[in-house]
């Protein structure tokens, strides 16, 4: 090869590391350039025909999806245990939960790559949206927002190793750790790990984990998943490694809602 | 004109790889177009062309996922600067150098990423398979964009 394509090399090298390599405004500026020169064409898959069949299923599941969310929220919030638990926070005089307020968002895009678990969704900063706000549905922790544009988001969801989320066992409260993604290997049912589980706590599988509220992203009490397995921590020997199996259907992803207060 | 050409090929093989389904019996992995485009552009335009091509489909691929910006773009242009220099002593039409620049350019790009995420089987085997699935999708990419060419010429 010429001296002179080890040159261009090295250029592209150090330009990555000094302007894109970290957020800085260069990067953060060109990566908003490109997102609104793509997202329009994103909508254009509406007109392309393999696309459009697809979506038009995925709509019409959708709306039949968001219909059962009401109802099963429904369910949930006139449950015995829903009533009980309020009654015992009054008795306590605790401060009520109260209900987060949300601003629902589709889902225009998922993720163009392999190696990295996200999407996009119809809102942004017009929205009052910014980064490190949680994302969820009827199930749970979908992820949380990582760049922002003035109508669209970016969402980087749980099952990505870079997502992680401060967690506990709902059972046996004391049982904390934290929640990541593991989707690096070829797997068609995502799967989160949760690190640092103290090698004491009994954990059995179908347990259910929650985030704890600690780490300022995720409120305290949102499903995570269940636990699927558990085992020591072959290098430390000192935490277990939990395999929690993530209550939100990542495949099925149409509406979600950006938890803003 | 070709450039404007191939911004829409890359905007519009963004939108396609981005909304088609995975593949459920590959694991899950998603057909990747773009590393295809970015060989076939090395093996085909001029230098500065294939690398302003790289970097472009880069930043695009970038802006629509969750890749730290610009790792890519950054692993696409060497691999066209390297490509572009080597590709006179094969020849272009034969189907394995495409596929072995298709398989170059993505397994580049593979690369990138676990020097990210970190190294592990399950990874590697993942990077061969798109590594593999870009070889096919580049020799399709040349035949289908060779005959377009040929028959907008006649």
């Amino acid at each position: 090869m010429k001296r002179r394509n080890w040159v261009i090399i090295g250029f592209l090298g150090l330009g990555w590391i000094v302007f894109l390599g970290q957020p800085t405004r260069v990067s953060t500026g060109l990566r908003m350039i490109f997102v609104r020169l793509c997202t329009p064409f994103v909508e254009l898959g509406d007109h392309i025909p393999v696309v459009h069949a697809r979506r038009d299923l995925a709509r019409q599941n959708g709306q039949l999806r968001a219909e059962n969310e009401t109802l099963r929220k429904q369910v949930r919030a006139l449950g015995e245990l829903g009533q009980e638990n309020i009654r015992l926070h009054e008795l306590l005089n605790l401060k009520t939960r109260s209900p987060f307020r949300t601003l629902a968002a589709r889902v225009i895009s998922r993720d163009i790559s392999n190696w990295w678990r996200s999407l996009q969704i119809d809102r942004g900063s017009d929205d009052g949206i910014h980064a490190n706000m949680t994302v969820v549905n009827a199930d749970g922790v979908v992820g949380k927002t990582i760049s922002v544009t003035r109508s669209e988001s970016r969402v980087l969801l749980l099952i990505d190793p870079g997502c992680k989320a401060s967690a506990l066992i709902q059972s046996s409260r004391d049982a904390a750790g934290i929640v990541a993604g593991t989707d690096t290997a070829l797997r068609t049912e995502p799967r989160c790990q949760m690190m640092f589980v103290d090698r004491k706590t009994r954990i059995k599988a179908g347990d259910s984990v929650i985030t704890s509220g600690l780490g300022g992203v995720f409120p305290k009490g949102i499903p995570i998943g269940t636990v699927a397995g558990a085992r020591l921590n072959p290098q430390t020997g000192m935490y277990l490694d939990v395999e929690v199996k993530p209550a939100v259907d990542f495949h099925r992803l149409e509406e979600v809602e950006v938890i803003v207060e | 004109m070709s450039f404007l050409i191939f911004t829409i090929s890359t905007l519009l093989l963004a939108t396609i790889q981005a909304d088609l389904p995975t593949l459920g019996w590959l694991g899950g992995l998603r057909v990747e177009f773009l590393p295809a485009l970015v060989a076939y552009g090395a093996l085909t335009l001029p230098r500065g062309g294939a690398l302003l091509l790289a970097l472009c489909v880069g930043f695009a691929q970038d802006s629509l996922s969750a890749a730290p910006f610009g790792i890519s773009a950054l692993s696409y242009g060497i691999t066209a600067t390297i490509l572009s220099s080597v590709r006179e002593t094969f020849d272009r039409d034969l189907p394995w150098v495409q596929m072995s620049a298709g398989a170059l350019t993505s397994a580049a790009a593979s690369f990138a990423a676990l020097c990210v995420i970190g190294f592990s089987i399950g990874g590697l085997v993942k990077l061969s398979l798109l590594a593999g699935l870009s070889a096919v999708v580049t020799v399709v990419l040349s035949l289908a964009t060779d005959y377009w060419l040929r028959v907008t010429h006649e």
